[in-house]
Order: C-alpha cells, then structure tokens, then sequence
C-alpha cells in the first residue's frame, strides 16, 4: 500500500495468517492465502526435493505442498492432522502445511513483524528449475 | 497449392478492421465536442492510416483509397490547416460508412464494389482546396499503397485474386452472409431519446460489429475447460458408481428370487396342509377331508404371510430395478454430452493445419534461392485440424527439419539430372489423422543420410568412439544427440549445432514422437507423431506401488510381459537392463531407477510390464509394476512451482480424484542417450538471437514475425512503446524494430526510453515507418535509433540491417 492512499492521521493496519509448523510459528500476509483446507490424502511426486510433500487435487487444480520444515530447522513435525494453507502468487497456487488451525491477526502496518515469508521471493527461490535428480 | 490464402488474410484484415472502423466511429463526433482534440486526432489519424496499410496488403484498392482520403481530411485538421466543421465531420462519417459496408460485404464473401471511392472525390477535393493545401500532395502519395504490397510479396504477390475466392471464405463467413443488410440506405432518424448525438446516427451505425468473430480470451478457454475437466471427473466417478450399484442390485435380485422360491416350496408344502399331530386338536376337522375344508394353523399363515411378503420384495425389486435401468441410461447419455461438449470445446482450440503449412511457402523459395536449388513444394492434408497449443509449437521443428530439406537433402540440379532424377526436388509436408494422432509427414527426394557419413563425423565430433559397434538405427539416432552436426562450420542456415536434438525436444514437449527413415540416394522422410489434442488425452495408466504415473499412447508402441532377455552382454550394467521385445534384445529401465528410488520388495516379477516407446527410432523400454487400464484423461501443465520437474509433461486427475503424473518418456531416457557424449563440442550460434517487433498493425507483426523466424531469430512483439517497455522488462532482446506511430507510446518516445535506461541502452533498435521524410527520419537518428527503413520496405534491405547487426550470419 502507497502511503498518499492512507488517510491523514489514520494508521494503517495489516492482517496477516499465522499457521504452524513444529515449534515454529509463521506469518503471510492475509491477502495472498486463498482458503485453508483439511487434508485428505497427498499425494507423492517422485523426483521433486524433499520440501515438496507431495500435491493434492483442489477443485481441478493440483497445488503442491510444502513442508517448511524441511527448508528450516525445525523439528521434525507430527503433521497429525495438518491443514493446507493455499497460496495465491504469480497466477499460480501452491500449499502450506500447517499443524495448527491457521488463524488471522491485525497489526499496525509500522509493526515489523517477525517471521514473515515474502512468497514472491519464497516462490522464486524455491520454485523447482531443473530436476534434482540425476548422476552429477 | 503452395499459394498464400487470401481468405485465410481476408480474415486477419476483417478482425483488425473491426477495431479501427470502431476507433473512427466513436471517435469522429467527438471531435467536435472535445478538449483534448489533439491526441484524439492523433488516435483518428492512425487508425485510417493504418486500416489503409492493412486494406491494401489484402488489395481492397477501394477501401485502401478512401481510408487514404480520410487520413488526407484528417491530417489537414492535425496541421491546424481546416477548422473541425460539421460538413467535413459528415463528409468523414459517410466515408467511414461507406468503408463499414465494403468491409461487411467481404465478411459476406463478396468483393469490393469497384468505383465507390469515386463519389467521394469531388468532396474530398473540395476539402482538401479550403484548406489552402490543394495541389500539395502529402508525403504518402497512393502510389506507396501498391508499392506497400509490392514489399509484402509473401501475402499480396501471391494472392490469388480469382472469382473463386470469396467462395474460400470460411464457412462462418459465409453464413454471415444472411446477416441482416446494413442499413445506410435507411433514411437518417434521430432518435428521440439520443438527442445529443447530432449526427443523426443509430447505435448499430456507432458500434461496427460484424458477427465473424467473438475475441474470447484465451484463458476463458482454458477455465471452460478446467470446469469440462471437473465435470468429467465427476461424471466418471458416477458412472463408476452406477455400475457398482448395479452390481448390487443385480445381487439382491438374484437373492430375492431365490427367496422367493424358496418360500414358495414351502409355502407349498404348508400353507394348506396341517401336520399330523394338530389334527386331533380340533375335533371339528375330523368331520372334513383336507380337501374339502381350508384350514389355517401358525405354520399355515406364516407361509401365506411369507410368501406374500416375497412377492412385494421382489415387485419392489423389479421396480427399482427399471428405476435403475433409466437412471443409468440417464448417466449414460449425460457420458455423451459431456463428451460432446469436450470435443466441441476442444475443436474451439482447433486450427487447420494447413495454415501452419502455407508459412512454410516463402521461406522454402529464399531458402532455395539462397542454396540454387530447384524445389518443388507439396502440400497434403491441409484440413487436419490439430490444437492450438500444438499448431504453435510445431513451426519452429518444421522450419528447421525443412531447411534441412533445402540444404542438406535436395541436391543441385545438374548433379540430380546425373543421378536420374527430375531437375526439381520435392518436398512434401503432409498431414494426416490417425485415431487420435496426427501423423505430420515431411519427405524429400533428394540424397538422403549416409550413415557412414553420420558415424564419422560422430567420431570427429567426440559424441562416440571410433570402435563402438553401433546398428543402423543407432547410427541414425546419433544425428539428435545434443550438438551432432554433419554440415561444415561455414553453413549458412544449418548446422550450426542445435540441430536435430532441439527439434526432438521441442516435439516431446507437445507430447509428440520424431522418427526418421532414410535411403541414400532416394530421399529423407521425418515423421512425426503427435497426439490432435493436447488437453483430452488418450493414456496408459500405470503404478508403482502406491503412485500412479500415466503416458499418452501416442508415445507408446506397444506394453508387453516383462522378460528379461537371455543375452546380456550389452547390458550396459548401470541402471539399464535388456529385456526381450518380439525376438530381440532391448534396452530398458525401470521405473524404480528412474527416480532413484530405493527398488527394494520390487524385484523382478514375472508379471511386470515393459513399456515400449520408439525415441528417435530406438525401441526403448521402461519397467513398470503394472499396467492398470487405458483411459481418456484431461492433461493439465505441470504447476509452475514444479516446472523444472522436465520429467512430467503433465498432471492429470483419476476419477476417484487420484494425482496422476504423466511421464516425458523423452526425459525419462534422455541420461542414457547422453552416456554416448564424451566431450559437448562448442559451437558459436546466431540462432535464438531475439528481437522485438513493435508496430500497431498486426498484418505488419504478422508478416514481420514470419519473415524473422524464418531466418532463425525468435520474435516477440509489442502494440506499442508501453507494450513493448513491458516486453523488455520480462525477456532478453537483442534488437529492436519498431513503428514511429502507435497507440498510448509512440515510436520517439519508446526509443529515447531505451536510450535513457541503463540497461537496455545498448540494443540496437530499427526504425520502420512509412514516414519518408527527412524531418522524421533525423528525429529518429538523434533520438538514438541506429537505423532508419522506409515502408514499404524490401526483403533485402531488412536483411542487410539485420546483418549489421549480427542478427543474421554476413
């Protein structure tokens, strides 16, 4: 948000999903989850690094999900009935997996807010460019 | 035929001409009434220049000159030469209608009515003589219009302006020929709700619409589809469901029926009869015969109860069986309208491919001419209709297997008259169906492969070692390995060591095969093969374990039994193993090896399966645990989070809502057939030098488009200068060619926006404009352009820029 949008003397707020991962809790902005859904069944894709968990069908498309877990050090999480976050970024979407009910928060936009994941940056880093397989 | 189609032009003009006619008529009134008159005019005077440039490329001389009057009017206005007076409004409006009706009768499949330009010329002139400008004729006389087509000669030398023509209008065109007449002959009414609008015109005057086409964003397309592909999951989980309800059903019925009789024996027995031992209880029965008296004892009424019983089970069960019986006709034909609406979707996606064919017209004359060989070029199957996605991305392997053709194939002429064969060489491009592939054929008569030649020039180039034993149809898989080259370094538009492997893999990225068959002395021929839809999919579903992959059958030659193959001596003892297809040993890998995953409690079993594919004339096999059915499948792309995942050209969704991954066999192999590189040879390549087009007219981005990537160069192009920023911003360019005027950033302003970046400062950028003039042309310079090519331009002198700046080989 630009700050000639806010009105005069008027703080801007922020919303962000707060979901967990182990003992960790992380933040998205609220704007870019789409839904949160309970988790039927994931299904394994072969080939992609281990954050990739695998993917799941969701109403025609097929979202992968990650496991932050595997990309930092946490412990290893039950994922005991995890739920996904689905991500809206760069007309694509793609999974979070959550331990917990993910739940939503409000803070003053001049708050600096501690593990946040920018998912543009998140997606262009860890978006899959060549198969991570092979003899070399 | 080998002629450009008009009609196949005619259409692009129609649907651009839609949108100028558009701009003029809404923008026209307004000139009176508005405050920016300016940038309005300029909007005005762009749309009748070009829909002039455009109607002339497709000689509509008629429309050409009165779209050529109109911007005459309309840049008198632009220099402050003539005030904005009612007449010349009018004068502007009845123009534009007269252009609106020649433009309405060729979507109608007529043709120009000869001479209407003629009723405007006195006026026009008499305009032209008030603003003090007559006798001074502007910088782009007529005669630029015909030299215009003259410089298209791809699209208007070989128009074939013949009677039939009009009749090779599309059949949606032609129907649109009992659209309603136009209405110019009506007499002008203002209407009595619009009384601001003073021209007097109705609303279908303002709003030109001529009911050929409907522009549906691409990615509507693509959401129909998805929503098709829902539906069709669903309607496959029903279908399974009905047929296990019916199964049940069957079974209780069975059951019912045997209950039935049974209780009717018993009934039989009891119901009438009583036992022995109750006889004596009623005194009353010894009076009777059991004949002559009904009795009823517990046994008695239970049987009849019983029985009674049975019999409305079973009629309910005959009833819900007839019930069952409709609902499942009822499923059955919504299983036909679905897939009728898929197909009818699918055919939304469908283009002939006969208008990918007739690209290849031009490029196959320069490439002869370049090479002095005689060639003639023959088309077949030109109405296959193949998918959209498909038609795309098949220009670019054609383009290079038909140069190859011309330069390597066909011989010189004296040298084909000594070998006996006709002075002219042919190549062939034909197009076939079959089943649900398209077989896409391109065949020449001239000297063929010598795999003698192919396997020392492997050796030469470090890909094989001079010892190795290699088949006939190893040897010609040798030419698509990464950087195999058989032409000398100094070849002009071959060999340049792309190659044949870029071709392969451009073609299994659409799901497709490339097989080639060759005789020396007797000719060439590639086949490729590749599915007609790539959204319905016929595929193979297999597993391992629990992981489900599938692959269209188009890429699969046959699924046998696994049998491991008794001789093995070219096992080559790393992760391939040979396994026994119809008599012969071959090569092939298990599923397990592919992802390296670990194949433990999946040993060899007798009843595993071996995919067979063909890559590049190899028969290659892949292991698998079991070959689970074979099915029609909506194939998606592969989420972009995972698109470096090469291996899965898709993903598709069961019935039962399964992922499914659909396995590049291509990809799946492509490690073993790199196992014969020794050392990747380097070689310096022009090819995939980028270049950005920038012109508002998109017959120009057309035709521009088609002359660049035939020379090898890949092409984006932009509307205009904000487009084209935008352009920038998301590829590397390496040149530029753009347009002086265009809608929202014209031509100056894009080129001193380069000029002023820092990081697109240095690409070259040409400047191609119908502005002839000095003034324009010095702008430009100094502005930073580095060269200035007048239109209408010819071939060569583009050329020549384009090798000045190393885009093309000197």
């Amino acid at each position: 948000m630009k700050k000639e949008d806010m009105h005069d003397g008027m703080k801007g707020e922020k919303t962000y999903c707060v979901f967990g991962v182990g003992e960790r809790e992380f933040l998205l902005p609220a704007e870019d989850v789409r839904e949160v859904v309970d988790i039927a069944r994931i299904f394994p894709i072969p080939g992609a690094p281990d954050y990739v968990y695998g993917a799941l069908p969701l109403r025609g498309k097929i979202i992968p999900a990650v496991d932050l877990s595997k990309i930092y050090p946490i412990e290893k999480p039950s994922y005991a009935s995890p739920k996904l976050l689905i991500i809206d970024v760069e007309n694509e979407n793609i999974g979070f997996l959550s331990e917990t009910s993910p739940f939503f928060v409000t803070f003053d936009d001049d708050i600096v807010v501690d593990d946040l994941i920018d998912i543009k940056s998140f997606f262009d880093t860890y978006r899959i460019k060549t198969m991570g397989y092979g003899k070399n | 035929m080998g002629k450009i189609d008009r009609s196949e032009l005619l259409e692009y003009f129609l649907a651009e001409a839609e949108d100028y006619l558009n701009v003029l008529s809404h923008g026209i009134p307004e000139l009176a009434v508005t405050t920016d008159r300016n940038t309005l005019l300029e909007e005005l005077f762009r749309a009748a220049h070009t829909l002039k440039g455009a109607a002339s490329i497709v000689r509509l001389t008629v429309t050409s000159q009165i779209a050529h009057s109109m911007e005459d009017i309309l840049e008198t206005f632009k220099n402050g030469q003539l005030e904005v007076e009612k007449d010349v409004v009018d004068l502007l409006l009845t123009m534009l209608d007269a252009i609106a009706h020649i433009v309405r009768d060729i979507s109608a499949g007529k043709e120009e009515r000869e001479g209407v330009e003629k009723q405007f010329t006195e006026r026009v002139a008499e305009v032209l003589a008030r603003a003090k400008v007559l006798g001074k004729e502007s910088e782009f006389g007529l005669e630029d219009d015909y030299k215009m087509a003259e410089a298209f000669p791809a699209i208007a030398a070989e128009i074939e302006v013949s009677a039939e023509q009009p009749a090779a209008l599309t059949e949606t065109v032609k129907q649109q020929a009992r659209l309603p007449e136009h209405k110019d002959t009506a007499v002008p009414v203002v209407p009595e709700d619009k009384p601001e609008d003073q021209t007097g015109r109705r609303k279908d005057d303002i709003e030109y619409f001529f009911g050929n086409f409907v522009r549906i964003d691409l990615k509507k397309i693509e959401e129909m589809f998805n929503l098709i592909s829902e539906v069709t999951i669903m309607k496959n989980s029903m279908l399974k469901k009905t047929k296990e309800a019916g199964e049940v059903s069957e079974a209780v019925l069975f059951a019912g029926k045997k209950l039935l009789e049974e209780v009717n024996t018993f009934a039989e027995r009891h119901a009438y009869t009583i036992t022995d031992n109750v006889k004596y209880i009623d005194p009353l029965f010894s009076d009777f015969g059991e004949l002559e008296f009904d009795r009823y004892d517990e046994q008695n009424l239970f049987s009849r109860k019983l029985q009674e019983m049975t019999e409305d089970i079973t009629e309910a069960l005959k009833e819900l069986m007839s019930f069952y019986g409709g609902f499942q006709e009822d499923i059955k034909s919504l299983d036909k309208i679905v897939r009728f609406l898929r197909s009818d979707l699918s055919d939304s996606r469908m283009i002939d491919i006969g208008r990918l064919f007739q690209r290849f017209v031009r490029p196959i004359k320069d490439l002869a001419r370049e090479y002095d060989r005689r060639v003639d070029f023959q088309i077949s199957g030109q109405s296959t209709k193949i998918d959209r996605v498909i038609f795309e991305n098949l220009f670019d392997p054609l383009m290079h297997m038909i140069r190859n053709c011309v330069s390597h194939g066909i011989e010189k002429g004296d040298e084909r008259i000594r070998r006996g064969k006709r002075k002219e060489g042919v190549i062939s491009l034909s197009a076939r169906r079959e089943g649900i592939n398209i077989i896409i054929e391109i065949r020449d008569d001239g000297a063929g492969i010598d795999t003698k030649k192919v396997f020392n020039a492997a050796v030469k180039q470090g890909l094989i070692k001079p010892e190795e034993k290699l088949s006939r149809e190893e040897i010609l898989a040798l030419i698509f390995l990464p950087g195999f080259s058989t032409a000398d370094a100094t070849d002009m538009t071959s060999g340049r060591g792309v190659g044949m492997n870029a071709v392969r893999s451009q073609i299994s990225n659409i799901n497709g095969m490339l097989e080639i068959s060759t005789e020396v002395g007797k000719g060439t021929a590639f086949l490729i093969r590749v599915p007609s839809s790539l959204a319905i999919t016929n595929v193979i579903v297999f597993n391992y374990g629990e992981i489900e992959f599938v692959m269209p059958t188009s890429l699969i030659e046959e699924v046998v039994q696994y049998e491991p193959a008794e001789n093995k001596s070219r096992d080559r003892g790393d992760t391939m193993t040979m396994v026994n297809y119809r008599g012969t040993a071959i090569q092939a890998k298990k599923l397990s090896d592919v992802f390296y995953i670990n194949g433990n409690g999946h040993a060899d079993k007798k009843d595993n399966f071996v995919i067979v594919c063909s890559i590049s004339n190899k028969k290659i096999g892949l292991i698998v645990d079991n070959v689970l059915i074979q099915e029609e499948a909506i194939i998606k792309p592969v989420n972009k989070f995972l698109e470096g995942l090469s291996i899965y050209s898709g993903i598709t969704i069961s019935g039962e809502g399964k992922v499914r991954l659909v396995l590049n066999p291509l990809k799946v192999f492509e490690g073993e057939t790199r196992t014969f590189m020794i050392a990747p040879p380097e070689a310096e390549s022009l090819e995939g030098r980028r270049v950005l087009i920038v012109d508002d007219s998109l017959s120009v981005r057309k035709y521009l488009s088609a002359f660049l990537t035939t020379r090898n160069l890949k092409v984006y192009s932009a509307s205009n200068g904000g487009e084209a920023l935008k352009m920038l911003e998301e590829n590397e360019v390496d040149l530029i060619i753009t347009d002086l005027e265009m809608p929202i950033m014209h031509g100056y302003e894009l080129v001193s926006r380069i000029r002023a970046s820092s990081k697109w400062k240095g690409i070259p950028i040409i400047v191609l404009t119908s502005r002839s003039t000095g003034k324009h042309k010095e702008k430009a310079l100094e502005l930073g352009a580095d060269d200035y090519i007048i239109k209408p331009f010819d071939e060569t002198g583009l050329m020549e820029s384009l090798k000045k700046f190393s885009m093309l080989p000197v």
